[in-house]
């Protein structure tokens, strides 16, 4: 069985029941390249035409120390991995141009396709193949290659979690554009879909935005002393401040909640259960935190601002301030990527215990149907109620990631 | 009711193991073993080709030998061949899906700012401004009611004062008309039995003057009769006298 971290890592193809996709390609022709150039055969002739073809000086090992080179080990870390590239592992490759051209010239897209035009792969092959692709959507990759299905080689490749992020994107457009037009002359929305939508954004703005944030009164007057707190504003406090920042934090919301959820529906994964996402997020969040403290402080003065102001002499500030701040900007660092790393923590977690518990039935599948129907039953109904834990970490690892960035912006835009 | 639906809930549940049982042969057999019978019931017919792949990888350092139990490479997976070393690195970072994600993540806050949550923004605060002009004029009007009815309470209360003082008024009007008409009555007909009086007292005047009169008369008139001589005139009233004075006596 493929290691179950495939599932949760991103991807070229969607992965969807065989019978729903089933690949029914006749030849070599009809195969990605990716996945040619990964076919023994080809390898084969590519690793001969080189040896070959190469016109330089160094000594090139033979095509049977390639094969032990793939097979060796227990991981098949070295599963299709093509001649050049076992000969550039070795201790002393060869490093002259010719080489290198050799090399371009059997690895170019030219060479794969003119392979593909010769080529005469055997039905059982064929079958085989098909049998693995079955169930694949591969995404079409016009801007760059792949390694393998789950791996870029060189350019712009098109992965799951790019589409899944474009179409959650234009959905999250498409639902908040149309409440934005109900909402927009000030009177109460109608309908369920609208008031269900508005719901979530009041409550980012009413109990995470605004307290986070604070109130405009709080911007003003916030850390003099006044003597009577502030109460000569008659009238309800008002939110200029935070409702700048509060579409940040709706699109926050709702763009890692999207990502979340679409864990939970089959053939989909979750975006957010990759560090790339999660820390893009983050940086979001960081980026939003300089530019709101920056505004607020002058970018100078937000830097100074990580210092909390303390009473000490002019000595003993000397010594202590620059350490403090030298700690307090490292925090800000580290309390951003604290943020990526909880969210992705929190959806991987959840996957695997998932995966795990489903493992068990399918692992359960070769025993006698006593045995299988007990195990899958159990499976199952665990399943079932981990997957209602999932849908509730799902919204919220979104309030929690929200209310932090919240917090994380509100501090950078007050005085210490 | 509730037994119907648990019953119900099995059946599902029982239905879904079958099924996954189903697929989960062909999945199984598919990500799995080179050489299992699961394979060959799927009918890819794999059998000869399989023991081929088996005899492949078995005659390399016994390689195979190590994968047991089912879990045998499959040559022909290629999905993941030539994976790197990050393959399987659940922290693996991505540069290419995180600049991806960032800009995706910035362009959707610019365009949602841009067509949803500006306007919604704007139309939030407008329809708050609004909630609270209503209810400011709502507890202006309440205040205003609340004056009237104030005011109109003291009204009422004064008007029943007017009325109960009216009454009493007319009460106490009625009470002295009442007594100065009954004190006149009463002294008039105090006058008039004092005149019922006097006129009696008079009417027995002379009464008893008329009886005095007559009553000497005949005396006169019999004691004459009796003496045989007449008396004069001044006798007469002398008489007269004699006898009212007796009576009066």
């Amino acid at each position: 069985m493929a290691d179950p971290i495939f599932h949760i890592k991103d991807a070229y193809f969607f992965e969807v029941p065989r019978f729903l996709y089933p690949s029914g390609r006749e030849n070599a022709k009809d195969f990605p390249n990716v996945w040619v150039k990964l076919d023994k055969d080809f390898q084969d002739q590519q690793a001969r035409e080189i040896q070959e073809e190469y016109t330089g000086s160094a000594e090139l090992p033979s095509i049977e120390d390639w094969h032990h080179w793939q097979h060796a080990g227990n991981s098949h870390a070295n599963f299709a991995a093509p001649y050049y590239q076992y000969v550039e592992s070795l201790e002393h490759p060869p490093e002259d141009q010719a080489w290198k051209t050799v090399v371009a010239e059997h690895s170019s897209a030219e060479y794969i396709e003119s392979y593909k035009e010769s080529a005469t792969w055997n039905a059982e092959k064929i079958e085989d193949y098909n049998f693995h692709l079955s169930g694949k959507i591969l995404i079409p990759q016009p801007f760059g290659t792949l390694r393998n299905l789950h791996e870029q080689e060189s350019g712009f490749a098109i992965s799951k979690f790019m589409v899944i992020e474009v179409f959650l994107a234009v959905l999250l457009l498409f639902v908040f554009g149309r409440l934005s037009k109900k909402v927009r002359n000030g009177e109460p929305v109608k309908g369920k879909l609208a008031n269900f939508c508005e719901s979530f954004l009041l409550f980012i703005r009413d109990d995470v935005a605004r307290p986070s944030i604070g109130s405009d009164a709080d911007f003003h007057h916030g850390h003099d002393d006044h003597g009577d707190d502030g109460h000569h504003d008659h009238g309800p406090p008002t939110y200029h401040i935070a409702d700048r920042i509060t579409p940040i934090l709706w699109t926050l919301f709702l763009f890692i909640l999207g990502c979340n959820l679409t864990g939970m529906i089959p053939w989909v994964s979750s975006p957010t259960g990759v560090l790339a996402v999660t820390a893009a997020l983050a940086t979001g969040t960081f980026v939003t935190t300089v530019i709101a403290g920056s505004i607020m402080h002058k970018p100078i003065g937000f830097w100074l601002n990580q210092i909390p102001s303390m009473e000490l002499s002019f000595v003993l500030a000397l010594i202590i301030k620059p350490m403090l701040w030298v700690i307090e900007v490292a925090g800000l660092f580290i309390k951003h990527g604290v943020l990526a790393v909880r969210l992705l923590a929190n959806l991987v977690a959840g996957h695997l215990v998932l995966l795990s518990l489903m493992g068990l039935g399918m692992a359960a599948a070769n025993l006698g149907a006593g045995g299988y129907y007990s195990i899958a039953g159990v499976s199952i109904i665990g399943s079932t109620a981990l997957s209602c834990l999932e849908l509730f970490v799902a919204f919220l690892q979104a309030y929690v990631f929200t209310l932090l960035s919240a917090l994380f912006i509100g501090a950078a835009m007050h005085h210490h | 009711m509730k037994n119907n639906r648990l019953s119900f809930s099995f059946l599902i549940l029982a239905v879904t193991v079958f099924a996954i049982h189903q697929s989960g042969i062909s999945t199984h057999a598919a990500d799995a073993d080179a050489g299992s019978e699961a394979h060959a019931e799927d009918g890819h017919g794999h059998d000869g080709h399989d023991d081929e792949h088996a005899a492949d990888s078995h005659g390399d350092d016994g390689h195979g030998d190590s994968h047991g139990g089912g879990h045998g490479h499959d040559e022909s997976n290629l999905v993941h061949g030539n994976a790197s070393t990050g393959l399987k690195d659940i922290l693996e970072f991505k540069p290419d899906l995180a600049v991806f994600s960032l800009l995706v993540f910035t362009l959707l806050v610019l365009a949602l700012w841009k067509f949803a949550f500006g306007p919604i923004i704007s139309g939030l605060n407008a329809r708050e401004q609004n909630i609270q002009s209503q209810i400011a004029t709502a507890k202006e009007a309440a205040g205003k009611a609340e004056a009237m009815l104030a005011d109109y309470e003291a009204k009422l209360a004064n008007a029943a004062n007017e009325a109960n003082e009216i009454v009493a008024e007319g009460r106490r009007d009625a009470e002295t008309t009442r007594d100065r008409i009954v004190a006149e009555a009463e002294e008039a007909a105090q006058r008039e039995k004092e005149r019922a009086i006097n006129e009696i007292e008079i009417a027995k005047n002379a009464a008893l003057q008329a009886v005095a009169e007559q009553a000497t008369d005949m005396a006169v008139g019999l004691a004459g009769d009796i003496i045989g001589s007449e008396l004069d005139r001044d006798d007469h009233e002398q008489l007269i006298q004699q006898a009212l004075s007796n009576l009066d006596g």
